[in-house]
């Protein structure tokens, strides 16, 4: 088993595109390592055999060439309509490009504006009642009095009142302590 | 009929004008200045192809597919000087395509461009061509199990490999072609031989 920079090295050797110094010591290094010498016979057998793979078939080339020619000369007549065609296909390209850009547009638009005209029913708590008379009425903030104390309702909204009242029963929770 | 003395890519002629001006002229309308490219590449073409497919018709559809394609975007080439190296890459890619879809069963009868032994026969004819029937079966079973194996590498393992090894294209050219680096060919082609050795051990 050799390794496979050895393996390479003996690949560029029988290129001979090993540099000299290489060389050297490659051709060392085989007289001591019998696996490295098998290895260099095989690749050199193995590089005989394909560089006598034999020739090409015989061909007729003034015949090929001549074929060529003709087959050269019927795409020949072709330039002008292959080049209005590529115009056409470009056209048409862009055409489909900008179609899929509208379209892609318009179903954005008309899905944004029926998101926002999509109604949404929000039950919100009801506003705690009671029949029961008031007992107790307190007024929070400044008093109605007052003119010296300025508030701006305008940024602080707030209950200015607070309406305490009666409940039938005692109204006491006996769980509590008090 | 010895095709290379006709139509040789490499003749000293074809070689006076580099590649840069021909697709210049090409991309003008130059219709001949392409068709110096076809003769300048068809046969390395043909036989990158063939290397990969293992079949010389498809390897000649191959090729006229990546020639009409490569005239078909030559002005989506950005470096002209580098048209041998982009029509490789495409061969390579329209090849591997082929061998995975086997689909481009389109146009002509193709046999007529073959020489006499290749017309109407298909498949591998790799290592064939010897006279004594022992060997030439033994070298026809070889050469069936060699392409076999390659068929069983990775893609950029087998593009270096038949690129560089069989082939015998320059490094560097083969990494123009892959888009790799010329570090990463080598290690492709040493992965690839890595593989074929564990393949073909008892042959080798």
């Amino acid at each position: 088993m050799i390794s496979k920079d050895l393996e390479f090295r003996i690949s560029q050797y029988i290129d001979d595109d090993l540099p000299s110094s290489q060389q050297a010591e490659l051709r060392q290094w085989l007289e001591t390592d019998s696996a490295a010498a098998v290895a260099l016979e095989q690749y050199q057998k193995l590089n005989r055999l394909l560089k006598n793979v034999g020739p090409v078939p015989e061909v007729d080339y003034s015949a090929l060439s001549a074929r060529i020619s003709d087959a050269v000369s019927a795409c020949d007549a072709q330039p002008q309509i292959l080049y209005s065609f590529k115009w056409v296909k470009q056209a048409v390209s862009v055409a489909v490009a900008a179609c899929v850009v509208i379209a892609a547009g318009v179903w954005m638009s008309s899905s944004m504006s029926r998101s926002s005209r999509t109604l949404v029913q929000v039950e919100l708590p009801r506003a705690e009642t009671t029949a029961a008379p008031a007992v107790a009425q307190i007024h929070i903030g400044p008093s109605a009095n007052s003119s010296s104390f300025n508030t701006n309702e305008a940024m602080v909204v707030k209950s200015t009142k607070l309406v305490i009242a009666s409940v039938s029963g005692n109204g006491h929770d006996s769980s509590l302590p008090y | 009929m010895d095709a290379r003395s006709e139509t040789n890519p490499s003749s000293e002629a074809d070689r006076a004008v580099s590649d840069g001006p021909l697709v210049e002229q090409a991309l003008a309308g130059d219709r001949a200045a392409f068709d110096t490219l076809v003769v300048r590449y068809q046969r390395q073409a043909v036989a990158v192809s063939y290397r990969l497919l293992g079949n010389s018709d498809d390897a000649l559809e191959v090729t006229q597919e990546a020639f009409i394609k490569a005239y078909r975007s030559l002005d989506t080439l950005q470096n002209a000087d580098a048209f041998g190296g982009w029509l490789m890459r495409i061969v390579s890619n329209l090849s591997l395509n082929f061998r995975r879809g086997r689909k481009i069963r389109v146009q002509l009868p193709l046999d007529d461009m073959l020489g006499p032994a290749e017309a109407g026969s298909s498949g591998s004819q790799w290592m064939a061509r010897n006279d004594d029937p022992a060997t030439s079966m033994q070298s026809k079973e070889l050469g069936a199990q060699l392409q076999q194996a390659l068929e069983q590498l990775p893609d950029k393992q087998r593009l270096a490999i038949v690129m560089f090894t069989i082939e015998e294209m320059p490094q560097k050219k083969v990494a123009e072609i892959l888009g790799i680096s010329v570090e990463a060919v080598k290690w492709h082609v040493f992965q690839g031989r890595k593989r074929l050795k564990e393949l073909l051990k008892e042959h080798l």
